[in-house]
């Protein structure tokens, strides 16, 4: 009887300790995750965690291990990520990073549930135009304690000015920009006896279009430039006629600015453009682009596209043939400049990650000269040092220095945290112009006025 | 020696045997509570509050007012959504009850063509709607010209905010394989007497599949009807894709309710907001099933002994 009172007793108190084990593993933020990533992340880990809670891991010797996620998994990028890893494994003894490659689609939410968690990664990748707003959201570490002047000063100011939160802190350091340029097929040119340095302003623009174009009883053969195709969508052409000020709202004084002159004619020109070769031509060129299958560009049916700087990689894929060059962004009007807009990527620390003096290290590791130039040449992003110029071994590649004339005169639209979410209002009415649903002026002045209500709104 | 022990507790069979099963679904229990209530209760909790997932302030009904009066895309997510699911549900359900009535006839291949209607079912994913994003382009896509063999020019599917919506219901009709299953199965086991008795009686075959087939199966149309309402109203994924950013292109044409809530979530952090959006939603399906249920008593025939 006794005995079986005591094994019963067993039984409850092993039931409990199993359900307090398993509360424990949730509760418990050292726990591995229950994600895809829990493979490659070490247990060590968990043991740098707690001794560097009991004493500072320089103090007793020990390696810091740290986890840095980012999307990369192509054979194409992956092992150029991984070597630049294990580079910085090798030049110091403190810490240890490894890489996580979390896809796309999930590393961002995967991110901010880490955080909120309060076990976030040490090192995160993440985009260069909203620092700013994470920052204000609580996601990220300010650098300042670590950062250095040579450090700051060894990036285009632009670009560390998208770093800087309203507090006036840096959160970032930028790993990656790129800009947009026109591409041009080169065989199309010389065949219509076009120089590509003659054309400066949107006016050559078309009439160098004009003399690519090829029409074959009523159907076109080859189109000369449409240009919201490829990676330019109405916002570029908008921002470089806007001299490089985003083209919706004044910077200054966070009003609304949709339906001015300058957007109206630049607008107008946008949709001239689509309707020159008819709505159903640019609606199948479109649905081409989207599905991804093939590239009009790269079988020479488009003679111009816009794109950003990474599509070179695509088209070495797609076309290895292909002769093409780069030419800035046309002028809106002469003197007018040739602007682009341009992203980019970004290292931060997460909020409440457990190091951030050794995330901080390999983040200026992963951002000197030498390792950016190590990235650049063999993974093809350009970088945001002002120190990174034609004696960089990216920079011998043609197309490079070419696309680095365009990223002299690009802009990172970062828009103020009081508009953020705009875009959404505002689009699809702006769209209803490029579409030809809506007389250009017509969606711009409906965009004006949705554009000032969301402000009204969100005040 | 938990017998014993409930015996000590004075419990008798009955008692016993609800221990025993409360023990059985345990782990189920503790999943529901943990997994499916727990978030649940956060969610409606801080749907009062301005939460980022990092901060929390309650700010009462703020969320549901800024819903329902100022936020300008809610109401337009809310109509694209209705459309598509008053245009994608009943045509799903007619051409299910269809598609299985032919497939229930003794034709050459039958099980070839159930094969063949079932197939979509199980392709599942981001794959067929990049396959669907090629068959439905305007030039050279296989639907525009099956309709240019019978002489229609077909339309932009996809870059015509005109028809989106249509192209995606399009799109659910060649997977209505699923529904058709449950048809058939049901179709099946109506015993062909009725038929047989009917036809003696001079009945049409419009009059038989109106007055035999469409009764028997109307408690399988209730429950896909049910289930329909409540996928059509999730609809998120075709619009994330198909416009390509998330954004619901082209013209805000595919800014479903869900791909909204998303956006507003996990784009701008307004998760408390989004908290909100989804109980609204909550309270549009179950009025939309309740509603369901209660016109359901009209023209569900139901066999005697078999429910209430």
């Amino acid at each position: 009887m006794k005995r079986k009172i005591l094994a019963t007793l067993l039984v409850a108190a092993m039931t409990v300790s199993a359900l307090a084990g398993c509360g424990s593993k949730t509760a418990d933020s050292n726990a591995p995750k229950e994600d895809s990533s829990s493979e490659v992340a070490e247990t060590p880990t968990e043991d740098a965690a707690d001794s560097e809670a009991d004493t500072a891991p320089e103090d007793n010797g020990e390696v810091v291990e740290l986890e840095f996620w980012g999307w990369w998994s192509s054979e194409a990028r992956k092992p150029h990520i991984t070597k630049m890893v294990d580079d910085f494994n090798a030049s110091q003894s403190k810490y240890h990073v490894t890489y996580v490659d979390i896809p796309f689609g999930d590393i961002f939410t995967k991110n901010i549930a880490q955080i909120a968690a309060g076990n976030p990664c040490d090192i995160m990748a993440n985009s260069l135009e909203e620092v700013v707003f994470r920052a204000e959201q609580g996601q990220v570490e300010p650098l300042n304690d670590y950062l250095t002047d040579d450090v700051t000063g060894a990036f285009y100011e632009q670009y560390i000015s998208s770093c800087t939160a309203d507090d006036g802190s840096i959160y970032a350091l930028p790993l990656s920009v790129d800009t947009r340029g026109i591409y041009y097929n080169k065989a199309h040119f010389a065949e219509a006896g076009i120089n590509p340095e003659d054309i400066k302003t949107w006016d050559d623009l078309v009439e160098a279009a004009r003399k690519l174009d090829k029409k074959n009883g009523d159907d076109w053969e080859r189109i000369g430039f449409i240009p919201v195709l490829g990676n330019g969508g109405v916002d570029t052409w908008m921002v470089n006629a806007n001299q490089g000020n985003p083209a919706w709202f004044d910077l200054e004084t966070k009003e609304a600015k949709v339906n001015t002159d300058v957007n109206k004619e630049a607008f107008k020109w946008v949709r001239d453009q689509i309707e020159y070769y008819g709505q159903a031509k640019y609606d199948e060129l479109a649905a081409v682009f989207s599905s991804g299958m093939q590239d009009p560009f790269a079988s020479g049916i488009l003679s111009m596209l816009v794109h950003t700087s990474a599509y070179q990689s695509s088209l070495k894929q797609n076309a290895p043939d292909l002769e093409y060059g780069v030419i800035p962004l046309p002028e809106f009007k002469a003197g007018n400049g040739h602007f682009a807009n341009g992203g980019g990527f970004v290292l931060e620390i997460p909020k409440g990650a457990k190091c951030p003096e050794g995330s901080y290290e390999f983040i200026k590791f992963v951002t000197s000269r030498e390792t950016q130039d190590f990235l650049s040449t063999n993974i093809g992003d350009f970088s945001a040092r002002n120190d990174f110029d034609d004696s960089t071994e990216f920079f011998k590649n043609p197309i490079n220095a070419e696309l680095g004339k365009c990223l002299e005169e690009t802009c990172t639209i970062v828009v103020p945290n009081e508009l953020k979410g705009y875009q959404d209002v505002v689009n699809p009415l702006i769209e209803e112009g490029t579409l030809g649903l809506k007389p250009t002026d017509e969606a711009l002045d409906n965009a004006q006025k949705a554009m000032e209500d969301f402000i009204a709104t969100n005040q | 020696m938990l017998g014993k022990l409930m015996s000590k507790l004075g419990l008798k069979r009955q008692g016993r045997e609800n221990v025993y099963g409360y023990i059985f679904i345990l782990p189920w229990l503790i999943g529901l509570l943990a997994f499916t209530l727990g978030p649940m209760l956060f969610s409606f909790i801080t749907s009062f509050s301005d939460y980022n997932m990092l901060t929390f302030k309650f700010n009462g009904v703020a969320n549901y007012k800024k819903m329902f009066l100022q936020d300008q895309l809610f109401w337009k997510s809310f109509k694209n959504t209705a459309i598509y699911a008053v245009m994608n549900i009943p045509l799903v359900t007619i051409g299910g009850v269809v598609v299985a009535v032919i497939l229930n006839k003794s034709i050459f291949g039958l099980r070839t063509f159930r094969t063949i209607y079932y197939l979509p079912s199980i392709m599942v994913g981001v794959g067929t709607y990049f396959l669907w994003m090629l068959l439905l382009n305007p030039a050279n896509g296989l639907v525009n010209t099956a309709l240019g063999l019978i002489g229609i020019k077909g339309p932009a599917w996809l870059t015509d905010p005109n028809w989106t919506k249509p192209a995606i219901v399009l799109m659910h009709l060649w997977g209505l394989g699923g529904q058709m299953l449950l048809y058939l199965a049901r179709l099946q086991s109506i015993p062909q007497d009725y038929y047989e008795a009917a036809s003696l009686d001079g009945a049409s075959s419009f009059r038989m599949f109106r007055s035999i087939t469409v009764p028997l199966l109307s408690p399988i149309i209730f429950y896909n009807l049910t289930i329909g309402i409540i996928g059509a109203f999730q609809v998120f994924q075709e619009g994330y894709i198909f416009s390509g950013n998330g954004t619901g292109n082209p013209a805000g044409s595919l800014l479903f309710y869900n791909l909204h809530l998303w956006n507003q979530a996990f784009k701008n952090f307004k998760t408390g907001y989004a908290n909100a959006m989804c109980w609204f939603l909550f309270a549009i399906v179950m009025i939309a099933t309740l509603i369901n249920q209660k016109i359901s008593k009209k023209w569900v025939y139901e066999e005697d002994g078999s429910n209430d």
